[in-house]
């Protein structure tokens, strides 16, 4: 059964964003609109579904923007020595499963604080991403046909419907599975899930590489549809995948929230935007409103907490 | 009903009406009978917190307070490098949709898909201040209004002069090039030669590129200055590049005349303190004005040259 209090704030925020937005803003109200910011936040749904499991495990991962940008990078540079972009997808997925166990690793069987250690992941996979593209964009449009699917404007981008399905997946995976529950046990108490004989310390390094290679998704999402491979790109992602889960209703200590809330999450952040850019409001006041949303989202998420 | 429900059915509700709301609007094709009284032209800067783009604002804000039919809205995005960010702004833009689109590009090869997808909603685009990668414009055909920026080979010539009257118009130079390749230091570097042809009496004896890095240019510096012991001047293709040279020079005990480009702070600060002799300066003002009376001129059917070079100014110790 789907309450809506496991969400947070999204689900009324959204209703409220929506209801406001349709009612005060014409231009939101068009097909190119709604299709524009679901394929603006089906990236941020991606990233925020990833940082759920590593939040929701009880940890936390800094690391998500630079290895958006490694794996981007790593997409690149394999499809740029001519193989086949199926092998660029795998060098993509496997670099940032190594970023993702090492950030695990470093946490739990080094015992580093999750934020300082993924806060060196973050610095040596985007250090990795220059070395790799000599600091330069590499363009893929020579190498990969140019889909409508993924650039055009009339047709509905195709990752909105896959990034939708994945954080439904992730959402079955984390709710229903064996795998999911005790990753959800782990980060309510270490000590009680160990005492249960959950395997704490391995579901901790999964949840990172989760993360990671949700991470690594996005980039490649971000990659095809630019056409354009680049060590800059996920700048400031950590925070942004934050912001979304937050707002979804996953708490930062552990054990609670959902994938889908997080990706409500990122859905109501793409709408803020969309609206406030459609109102001609300046970027300053964008992150302003972003700002607050973030504290709505957390005073939600600790009164319900008070409530329980 | 449980009372964590009711925020669910609303989220449900709202996002009904959105869908009811785009398909009322898609089913009729197109003609919409309201009147737009005021067409809107959209300014997006690469940022907001470099002086140069602040004054491109204020350009583009003055220039649009004289056309009463036009509205300027003015989007930025938090760095340079926000490239992914830059794209899902304008797409926004585009699909309000706005009349008209000025654009500094933060990214000359992806922006090439957004002029390209505005060209399909016959959406002018002018582009500002970085050119577009010209490979890829070919590729996806794609075709902006106009393109404005510096006028860098001109830049590069007055550079030259500047750098020949501080040295008496006889002796040898060296010249510090920006990134191998790239337009802006091709134009800088070939105006600058082109300049210092006027005077037969002055030979570039070094030629390098530094990267437009102050680090970088005082390790090249440093060399040329041991390889030239005759050495009296240098053009540096930017300020940073400038600055750099001007240490190398002053930490080997030479005293050569430096001219830089871009006039940026540092610069200006270098030629107050006579580390720098000069500076050439954009003027990112005049280049907003030209965007948006351009992108006027563009919605009203007009066609415009390729490319609208804007002057430079010439800054020195002395003026």
């Amino acid at each position: 059964m789907l309450r809506g209090g496991q969400f947070g704030a999204a689900p009324a925020l959204l209703g409220l964003l929506l209801a406001i937005s349709v009612a005060t803003v014409p231009a939101f109200r068009t097909l190119t609109n709604a299709t524009t910011v679901l394929a603006q936040a089906s990236l941020g749904m991606l990233i925020a579904v990833g940082a759920s499991y590593v939040l929701v495990a009880g940890h936390i991962d800094l690391s998500v923007g630079s290895v958006v940008a490694l794996a981007s990078v790593a997409f690149g540079v394999t499809i740029q020595a001519g193989l086949h972009p199926a092998f660029a997808v795998i060098a993509a997925l496997l670099i940032a499963s190594v970023i993702g166990s090492l950030s695990g690793l470093l946490a739990i069987g080094l015992r580093v604080p999750a934020f300082v250690a993924t806060l060196a992941t973050m610095g040596i996979a985007r250090g990795v991403a220059l070395l790799l593209s000599g600091g330069r964009s590499i363009p893929i449009g020579p190498h990969i046909p140019i889909s409508s699917a993924w650039v055009g404007d009339d047709s509905i981008p195709l990752a909105i419907f896959v990034a939708i399905g994945i954080a439904f997946a992730a959402d079955f995976v984390l709710m229903r599975t064996r795998v999911g529950v005790h990753i959800r046990a782990t980060g309510s108490s270490r000590q009680s899930a160990a005492r249960n004989g959950i395997a704490v310390s391995s579901l901790s390094v999964i949840s990172f590489v989760i993360g990671a290679i949700f991470s690594a998704c996005t980039g490649l999402f971000i990659t095809l549809r630019l056409l354009s491979a680049q060590p800059i790109y996920g700048a400031m992602y950590e925070l942004e995948a934050i912001t979304a889960a937050v707002i979804g209703g996953v708490s930062l200590t552990g054990g609670r929230g959902r994938p889908i809330g997080a990706a409500a999450g990122a859905l109501s952040v793409a709408i803020v935007r969309n609206v406030l850019t459609l109102l001609n409001i300046e970027y300053q006041i964008q992150l302003i409103a972003i700002g607050f949303l973030l504290i709505v989202g957390h005073l939600f998420i600790q009164r319900q907490s008070e409530a329980l | 009903m449980k009372y964590h429900n009711i925020p669910f059915c609303w989220a449900i509700m709202a996002g009904a009406l959105w869908l009811g709301a785009c398909q009322r609007e898609s089913a009729p094709p197109a003609p919409t009978p309201t009147p737009k009284p005021q067409r809107e032209v959209a300014f997006v800067l690469k940022t907001i917190n470099n002086p140069f783009f602040v004054e491109m604002r204020a350009g583009a804000l003055a220039e649009a307070s004289r056309h009463p039919d036009i509205k300027l809205s003015i989007h930025a995005t938090a760095t340079e490098s926000a490239v992914v960010e830059q794209v899902q702004l304008v797409e926004s833009l585009l699909g309000k949709p706005v009349a008209a689109v000025c654009l500094t590009p933060n990214d000359s090869t992806v922006a090439v898909g957004l002029v390209a997808k505005a060209n399909a909603q016959r959406i002018p685009v002018v582009i500002v201040d970085t050119r577009l990668n010209a490979q890829e414009v070919a590729r996806q055909g794609a075709k902006p209004a106009t393109f404005i920026g510096s006028d860098n080979v001109t830049g590069g010539e007055m550079a030259a002069k500047l750098l020949a009257q501080a040295i008496k118009q006889r002796g040898e130079v060296a010249l510090l090039e920006g990134v191998a390749g790239q337009e802006t230091a091709i134009s800088r570097r070939d105006g600058f030669l082109r300049g210092i042809r006027k005077f037969p009496d002055i030979k570039v004896v070094a030629q390098q590129p530094a990267n437009w890095e102050r680090d970088q240019a005082y390790n090249v510096m440093r060399a040329i200055l041991t390889a030239h012991p005759r050495l009296l001047g240098a053009f540096a293709s930017n300020d940073e590049m400038a600055i750099g040279a001007a240490r190398a020079a002053a930490d080997m005990k030479r005293d050569i005349e430096i001219v830089g480009f871009d006039y940026t702070p540092d610069g200006a600060a270098a030629i107050q303190t006579g580390d720098l002799t000069g500076s050439i300066a954009q003027d990112p003002k005049s280049m907003g004005a030209l965007a948006v009376k351009s992108a006027v001129a563009a919605i009203n059917g007009q066609s415009l040259p390729p490319e609208q070079p804007v002057a430079v100014v010439a800054h020195s110790s002395t003026n």
